[in-house]
């Protein structure tokens, strides 16, 4: 079992996350979102990682706090936090509203795939597998 | 320079950092500044300007006790 602290914001866990694409890796900060299905990242990041991108076709339906979106998905060469590492991970490619204090989103996608077990009284995350 | 000492230097900002110097976790630990402003899209517009090939975003600021957040 490896356990890793999570940044505490106000209410809400936060933690580092690194994205590679052809042409760089990007970090930024991740609310920790068990309400989330998909990782996300801003649009920025793709553009960093993958300078000659294409704008996904694939997309996906996802319900906001605002109604339905379609947005974008692709997967990234690997994306790396808490340890984990995933290769060929997609990611939902889109914009969190102007004032959120953070850019992305680590979502249930990356941790049921890491069965991360996430201790809030202790503010931390453990996960039984690596 | 080292991540940790860059944060301290600013406050309530959005940085965008050249990152030299990854820990095994691929958590930046040593990097440059590149862009600093309250203001992200500012600093979301020299991402998309910057040649840097390892870049790191990083805010400073707290989130103020009376907001909330609802995604």
């Amino acid at each position: 079992m490896k356990t890793y602290r999570l940044e505490k914001y106000g209410r809400l866990f936060c933690t580092t996350g690194a994205f590679k694409g052809p042409t760089g890796i990007f970090t930024l900060k991740l609310l920790v979102d068990t309400g989330a299905s998909y990782t996300l990242i801003p649009w920025e990041a793709l553009e960093k990682i993958e300078k000659d991108y294409t704008v996904p076709k694939e997309r996906v339906k996802l319900s906001t706090a605002n109604g339905y979106i379609l947005a974008p998905i692709k997967k990234v060469e690997w994306i790396h936090s808490l340890g984990t590492s995933f290769d060929n991970f997609p990611v939902v490619i889109h914009n969190l509203p102007a004032g959120m204090f953070v850019k992305g989103v680590l979502g249930m996608d990356f941790l049921t795939r890491a069965k991360a077990t996430i201790d809030i009284a202790n503010e931390q995350i453990l996960f039984s597998q690596q | 320079m080292k991540i940790e000492d860059i944060l301290k230097q600013y406050h309530d900002e959005w940085l965008l950092i050249e990152v030299e110097k990854f820990d095994e976790d691929y958590k930046p630990i040593e990097g440059k500044v590149i862009a600093h402003s309250p203001i992200e899209s500012e600093v979301l517009n020299a991402l998309a300007k910057c040649e840097s090939k390892n870049v790191a975003l990083e805010y400073t600021g707290e989130i103020p006790e009376d907001v909330g957040v609802l995604l």
